[in-house]
């Protein structure tokens, strides 16, 4: 019987040092309950608190900015975050054409089908009725994270739609050769159809711009693009080879027309003073002409004679005999023949 | 049994949690949250009694009487398959359309037994059966060409959204936007455009390759004309100051006619002077000049 109050004790002390413990748990966990409504909003987000399921605040206070924010615990409390810094991307593979799992496998692209399947296949009609394959990326920001977190279900679906038919609608607006040659004016096009489609919406997002990732003819037709697109090429070489020329025959020309005029001048301005030279030359010898026509002539005759042999080779034949000449193209020296036998 | 804490010396902690305890579940029983994009349907023994849009706490008789049923307001994004219609002047073509719907009227909504699926179910219904009469108020042409300044695809965007209206709002639902994801042309007459595509191309690579050869061709020619226009001026320009030159000329030719056989004479010297040069060779006969006898032996 003595033992039954030591063992009444020992159970005692049992259960108080199980009932501290659960009270140490308890209030540890009534703790860490009310600090989990402290939370941490990073520089690149927003959140917005919700209590008892409405939005906290009115107007621009109802985002809260980077820093530490305490709101309610679950579930009175509840908190959505939102990623504003960084753009959002979608791309669209609506108007791109289909693989095969080989293709896709091995990265190679096979001989194309004759045709394209609707709703595998995707493409573009322009307005004059040509396919083109395409592959497009729109993004946006969110300018209002409290719209953007309830205003779409799926707000990246959504703008992929909106793209897709934006896309369509300016490939309807242009030919298949503008489409190709003018890539901004196609793009900018589009930035303004989506901008469009997505304005009434309400979806707390700015569309920041679309990209146009790839634009491609059919596989069935690339050779033959490929073909138009070398011509055109050649052509461009061939009008810049004959401007090239055309300028090269003008700086010719007027060349030509200068060497012309100078020569003229130059020998204009020779005649003149050559004459002028001879008719004071001849006014000079005048009086001495009239004096003695005869010994003038004699005279200025056998100067002219001396002259022209000093400058002249002089080939003296014999009185009898042959005498054989070369001539050549080009003049050359004469040395004098020896005279024949 | 004396060691046993009395129900009135309980921790005021336990007593408090206990409390806080029992008034959330009572809480949960009388009362719901709504949260933005949401809408919650309250019915009293199944029958619908009222909607609520507005986020917040709102108050119900608790279970069973009263139950709620919650539905996404937000707006919902939804693809249409690919779908064949024909154009007033015959032609086929295939059209992909896509809607973005929202849930507009939850008690109408709930009524249908609606869902986002089943939403979908009937946009997908609906789009089918107005699709043909849309597509078939206009041409091909008017569908293919959207011109910047008219309806794109012949407006059948703005008369799909408008038909479509009325009827799904019968289901409570609204509809934002129906726009044309893609259009497409069935796959036999694909084949047959890829082959014009093709013919054009190597039609277009000829014409190009003429259009070089001409255009090269013509600004030769042109510059040949002006070369030849240069030159002329500059011709016409050199006889211009030879005109000159001899009018210059006139007043020497003046002073020659004071003797012409003077002149005449000193012309002949001149001649001689400029023909013989250092490359002339002059071959004479000795018996012509006396003095040069003795180069040949004093030979007659």
């Amino acid at each position: 019987m003595s033992e039954q109050p030591q063992v009444r004790g020992a159970l005692s002390e049992a259960l108080s040092g199980t009932v501290a413990a659960l009270r140490l748990v308890l209030a540890v966990a009534v703790l860490a309950y009310l600090g989990s409504g402290f939370y941490v909003v990073r520089q690149h987000e927003r959140a917005v608190e919700l209590r008892l399921g409405r939005p906290v605040g009115q107007g621009e206070r109802r985002v809260n900015g980077p820093g530490l924010h305490l709101a309610w615990p679950a579930p009175i409390g509840e908190v959505r975050r939102v990623d504003v810094g960084t753009p959002r991307t979608v791309a669209t593979e609506a108007f791109w054409y289909a693989l095969t799992d080989t293709e896709r496998a091995t990265g190679k692209e096979g001989t194309p089908p004759a045709t394209l399947r609707p709703g595998r296949d995707g493409y573009l009609i322009t307005v004059d009725r040509n396919l083109l394959h395409a592959r497009w990326e729109a993004s946006y920001e969110v300018t209002d994270p409290v719209r953007y977190l309830f205003a779409a279900g799926d707000i990246a679906a959504t703008v992929e739609s909106a793209l897709a038919g934006a896309v369509s609608q300016a490939a309807a607006e242009r030919g298949v050769d503008a489409a190709l040659r003018e890539q901004q004016s196609f793009r900018e096009r589009v930035e303004t159809l989506l901008a469009a489609r997505l304005g009434g919406l309400e979806l707390g997002l700015r569309p920041r711009g679309v990209r146009l990732l790839e634009l491609a003819p059919p596989r069935q037709v690339r050779a033959a693009f490929d073909q138009a697109a070398q011509a055109a090429e050649q052509r461009r070489q061939a009008v810049d080879e004959a401007q090239r020329q055309a300028t090269r025959r003008r700086q010719e020309a007027a060349g030509e027309a200068a060497r012309i005029v100078a020569q003229a001048r130059a020998e204009a301005a020779t005649y003149v003073q050559r004459l002028r030279a001879e008719a004071e030359r001849f006014e000079q010898l005048l009086p001495e002409y009239r004096a003695d026509p005869e010994l003038f002539r004699r005279r200025l005759r056998g100067d002219a004679r001396r002259a022209a042999a000093e400058r002249a080779d002089l080939i003296v034949l014999p009185p009898s005999g042959e005498l054989e000449l070369r001539t050549y193209r080009q003049p050359r020296r004469q040395t004098p023949v020896e005279p024949g036998p | 049994m004396s060691d046993q804490p009395a129900p009135s010396e309980r921790s005021p902690a336990a007593t408090a949690l206990a409390v806080a305890v029992l008034l959330a579940f009572a809480t949960g029983m009388v009362a719901f949250c709504v949260r933005p994009g949401e809408a919650v349907v309250v019915t009293t023994f199944g029958s619908p009694a009222r909607a609520v849009t507005e986020p917040g706490l709102t108050l119900k008789l608790p279970w069973p009487v009263q139950a709620v049923h919650r539905f996404d307001r937000r707006l919902q994004s939804f693809t249409a398959p690919i779908r064949q219609a024909i154009t007033s002047d015959k032609k086929t073509v295939q059209v992909e359309l896509y809607a973005l719907w929202r849930v507009d009227d939850p008690l109408t909504f709930l009524e249908r037994d609606g869902s986002t699926a089943r939403g979908e179910e009937w946009l997908e219904r609906e789009l089918a059966t107005q699709l043909g009469a849309s597509v078939g108020g206009v041409t091909l042409d008017q569908l293919l060409a959207a011109p910047a300044d008219e309806e794109p695809f012949g407006g059948i965007e703005d008369s799909l959204t408008r038909a479509l209206r009325p009827v799904l709002a019968g289901y409570g639902v609204v509809v934002e936007q129906i726009g044309v994801r893609r259009l497409a042309l069935p796959e036999a007459v694909t084949a047959a455009v890829l082959e014009r595509m093709t013919a054009e191309r190597r039609k277009a690579a000829e014409e190009l390759l003429a259009a070089g050869t001409t255009e090269a061709g013509r600004i030769s020619a042109v510059a040949e004309a002006a070369y030849e226009q240069t030159v002329g001026e500059a011709e016409a320009e050199a006889l211009r100051i030879e005109g000159e030159a001899e009018k210059e000329a006139a007043a020497s030719y003046r002073v020659f006619a004071q003797s012409p056989e003077l002149a005449e004479f000193l012309q002949e010297v001149d001649a001689l002077a400029d023909l013989v040069d250092d490359q002339t060779t002059i071959v004479i006969e000795a018996g012509q000049y006396p003095g040069l006898r003795q180069l040949t032996g004093g030979a007659p």
